[in-house]
């Protein structure tokens, strides 16, 4: 039999239709929620920190910015609202844990510390919300969609770079989602700026194709995740967070050493807590390296300058009590030596400290939810 | 090849296509395998490195050659070298193009070097083209091509050279690593012009083009990771013009787009996921160990495949058609079949110049009497051989050993079978089952094969070994 003739251009003009038809149809199609689809809490365990990870092959992690995925994943996706008592703990890397394995971090040294200590019989967990970036409206962003999961508590781990005005411009997870970045600020009447939306180009096939990339990847590096445990590549060496500092005391726009409430993100806090009144919110603020080396009497660390960084403190302590909000400053009970590559990252004895001291602190709240 | 070098490529060969209409095809093929031989060279952390072993590839590849062309005339000599400097473009491109040179390349060129080196190889060009004795001439060369590749295959061995080249350029001796002496296709053009020197003793090539011979050890798109084809095919090929081979533009664009998805996508995906020396220690259970390392088996089938099919395709849109290498391997019922559709172009070499000579001088020797010893000497230094041709490593060795010794009792068992279980040929049903069995249990040797092949070291394929029984956890 003879083979038919192929006309090539023929082959190559109906192709280039499909794609345009693809690409351009994609947008109308988000009603599907693809990203909500995981295997993730069915064919693998959900992961215990929500993913990040800038180099997959060694970390079985890697970092995306679709929230829906990134939720869709993790183990807070397979809760049950409403058995038991359900803790979210947010904040920046920190919380997330860098350096630190999955066994180490502060809510899970959190929900260790539960589980010994609590009287009632009622399940209580403690899920890692927390994710890289300091911003406070990163943290709502997060927190606004992990809603659907009803906690009973939120512990909202802060520091003077996540409160500090338009810290959520150095935040891709909040700039790669406009609609659900300004819908937060209008659902919250925040004082920010809306986000330029993305247009019909940006989201149609080809636009997108790097994100629905890292959707597949995501799934594919679950079998690794549940296969070895691993989200995070640990190195056995890292550089050191600075010790010895700059003469300069500057903090970042700021001019003259002041600092005022109006420089502070606080109505984020203040307007999540308003319109969530059944969740108990604490609000820490988290522990920083203060330094012993060169110039450490004028900063306590690379970040903060001390004027800054006193005067923070004092502004939020005041601000909270006002507002009858609940507030543990924990800012220097960690040790210098205990902080690793930056200065909010601490090994896990500092978080054993940490756990400790905000145990105590909500113990009660535990024992009587 | 990347994927912005693999679209230079296919664009570069869709315009030679479309454009040449046949008039200089060998001399345009062959600037492009120059360019592309000094465009893939990955960057060494050895001084001047990746511009010297493209000379030097080619300066080897002329030598030999010299000495199975006959009369090759100075004019096409000056033509070669001519167009050779069409190596010194992807220096110079990736300026205009970013991302076509996946690596920064090493600009600190020791020009001295250099110069001493390509006017050294020019003049032993010229001595060697007045040599009339040319049976030791490649008998010289043949030993040449197989030292260099103990250098390259053997780690120790390879890492006294680059400390060797270190210390002679000035570089810190004590970084020198195996990983330092990559040299792009070598593996396969030793292949190839061991091919011609070997059939040239043999009488079969009287006088060949060194044009055309220099473009079939180099043709960019099999540069890499074969097939591994035959000259007188090549050749016959390369004197049509273009647009005589039938259909060949529609089935390249196929090949070319069956090999992307299986390679960027499919392959890509599954390295993320398959076993490998780094996550063996990782994995916490029996079950994830066992489904690693069958993702590890159709990742090296769909990566190794997909390039074939990427080569092939290319190949047919500049009128050439390499042959295949996979024929589904994984679906064959015995181990035989299996290493006939697997890397088909290396079995048939490896046949050919290794197998069929021991073969013959088995059976005429006082050595080995019985026909099963034969086949069993003969079968397992064969893959033996395989095995070394990845790395000269006890690991290699004893992934080539795992299948010459599974090829000998397959050979065995199925001869007895075939004489003893007559009634399973008249029950079709059971020999359907039979098949499917044979099938999943040949790929299973084949993936637990795949242990030695990917790990490091033997205490690393022991361990991974005991926790695929359970242990070791």
């Amino acid at each position: 039999m003879q083979k038919p003739i192929i006309n090539v251009w023929r082959v190559i003009g109906k192709a280039c239709l499909v794609l345009l038809i693809i690409n351009f149809a994609f947008p109308l199609l988000s009603f599907l929620h693809f990203p909500t689809v995981s295997l993730y809490n069915h064919l693998y365990p959900g992961r215990q920190r929500l993913p990040f990870g800038e180099n997959p092959s060694l970390s079985y992690n890697l970092t995306l910015n679709d929230i829906d995925a990134m939720l869709a994943s993790h183990v807070v996706a397979n809760s049950d609202p409403g058995a038991g008592y359900s803790i979210f703990v947010i904040g920046d890397s920190s919380i997330w844990g860098t350096l630190l394995e999955n066994r180490d971090t502060v809510p899970a040294q959190l929900q260790n510390a539960v589980n010994a200590g609590k009287q009632t019989n009622a399940p209580v967990r403690v899920y890692n919300l927390g994710y890289p970036t300091s911003s406070v409206l990163k943290d709502l962003v997060l927190l606004d969609e992990a809603m659907q999961y009803q906690p009973d508590m939120v512990i909202w781990f802060v520091t003077l770079n996540s409160l500090i005005k338009n810290s959520y411009q150095e935040a891709p997870i909040v700039l790669n989602n406009p609609e659900k970045t300004n819908a937060v600020i209008e659902r919250y009447g925040l004082d920010t700026e809306l986000l330029p939306e993305r247009t019909y180009w940006e989201k149609t096939f080809l636009e997108q194709r790097r994100d629905i990339y890292d959707r597949i990847r995501l799934q594919i590096l679950g079998s690794m995740w549940a296969a070895t445990g691993i989200d995070q590549y640990i190195p056995e060496e890292y550089t050191p967070a600075t010790r010895d500092l700059e003469t300069d005391d500057s903090y970042q726009y700021l001019e003259g050493h002041t600092l005022s409430e109006n420089d502070l993100d606080l109505s984020v806090i203040t307007s999540f807590i308003a319109q969530n009144p059944s969740v108990r919110v604490i609000v820490v603020n988290e522990p920083i390296l203060i330094s012993s080396g060169a110039n450490s009497d004028l900063r306590y660390d690379l970040y903060y300058p001390r004027w800054t960084y006193d005067t923070y403190r004092a502004l939020i302590s005041a601000k909270f009590e006002e507002m009858e909000i609940q507030y543990i400053d924990l800012w220097d009970v960690v040790p210098e030596t205990l902080f690793t590559n930056s200065a909010i990252h601490y090994d896990a004895q500092g978080v054993d400290i940490v756990t400790e001291k905000l145990y105590s602190f909500i113990m009660k709240d535990i024992e009587e939810p | 090849m990347n994927l912005i070098q693999i679209t230079s490529a296919a664009l570069g060969s869709l315009a030679f296509r479309f454009l040449d209409k046949d008039r200089n095809k060998e001399k345009a093929i062959f600037i492009a395998n120059i360019f592309f031989l000094f465009l893939l060279q990955p960057n060494s952390s050895l001084r001047s490195l990746n511009v010297l072993l493209p000379w030097a590839t080619i300066f080897l590849i002329l030598a030999v050659g010299l000495g199975v062309s006959g009369t090759s005339s100075r004019q096409e000599i000056a033509q070669i070298a001519l167009f050779s400097l069409s190596g010194f473009l992807p220096f110079v491109l990736p300026e205009f193009f970013p991302g076509l040179k996946t690596t920064v390349l090493d600009k600190n060129i020791n020009q001295t070097v250099l110069g001493i080196f390509l006017l050294g190889s020019v003049c032993c060009i010229a001595v060697l083209a007045r040599i009339k004795q040319k049976r030791s001439y490649l008998l010289f060369f043949l030993a040449f091509i197989l030292v260099l590749f103990v250098i390259l295959k053997q780690p120790a061995i390879s890492t006294w050279a680059s400390r060797g080249w270190r210390i002679l350029f000035q570089q810190k001796g004590e970084l020198a690593s195996s990983l330092d002496l990559r040299w792009i296709g070598y593996s396969y053009i030793a292949f190839r012009l061991i091919h011609v020197i070997r059939e040239f003793q043999k009488g079969r090539f009287q006088d060949i083009s060194l044009l055309r011979y220099m473009n079939f050890c180099l043709f960019f798109p099999a540069l890499s990771a074969g097939p591994i084809a035959k000259y007188d095919d090549f050749s016959q090929q390369m004197q049509q013009p273009v647009n005589t081979v039938e259909s060949s533009l529609p089935e390249g664009g196929e090949r070319l787009v069956i090999g992307l998805f299986k390679k960027f996508v499919l392959a890509d995906s599954l390295a993320l996921v398959a076993l490998n020396s780094s996550n063996a220690g990782q994995i916490t259970s029996t079950g994830w160990m066992w489904l690693a390392l069958i993702l590890y088996s159709l990742q090296i089938y769909f990566d190794f495949s997909g390039y074939t099919d990427i080569a092939i395709g290319l190949g047919l849109f500049l009128g050439i058609r390499l042959p295949e290498n996979f024929d589904h391997p994984y679906l064959k019922s015995n181990l035989t079949k299996f290493w006939d559709s697997w890397h088909i172009t290396l079995s048939q070499w490896i046949r050919a110049y290794f197998f069929n000579p021991l073969n013959r001088s088995l059976r005429k020797s006082k050595l080995a009497k019985s026909p099963n010893s034969i086949l069993f000497l003969t079968q397992v230094s064969t893959m033996l051989v395989i095995g070394l041709w990845h790395g000269i490593t006890w690991t290699f060795a004893v992934w080539g050993l795992w299948h010459g010794l599974g090829l000998f009792i397959q050979n065995r068992w199925s001869t007895y079978a075939r004489n003893h279980f007559l009634k399973v040929r008249e029950n079709p049903k059971l020999e359907k089952g039979i098949q499917i069995l044979s099938t999943v249990g040949t790929f299973l040797y084949v993936s637990v094969g795949w242990v030695w092949f990917l790990s490091t070291s033997m205490p690393q394929a022991c361990d991974i070994f005991l926790k695929l029984l359970g242990k070791g956890f």
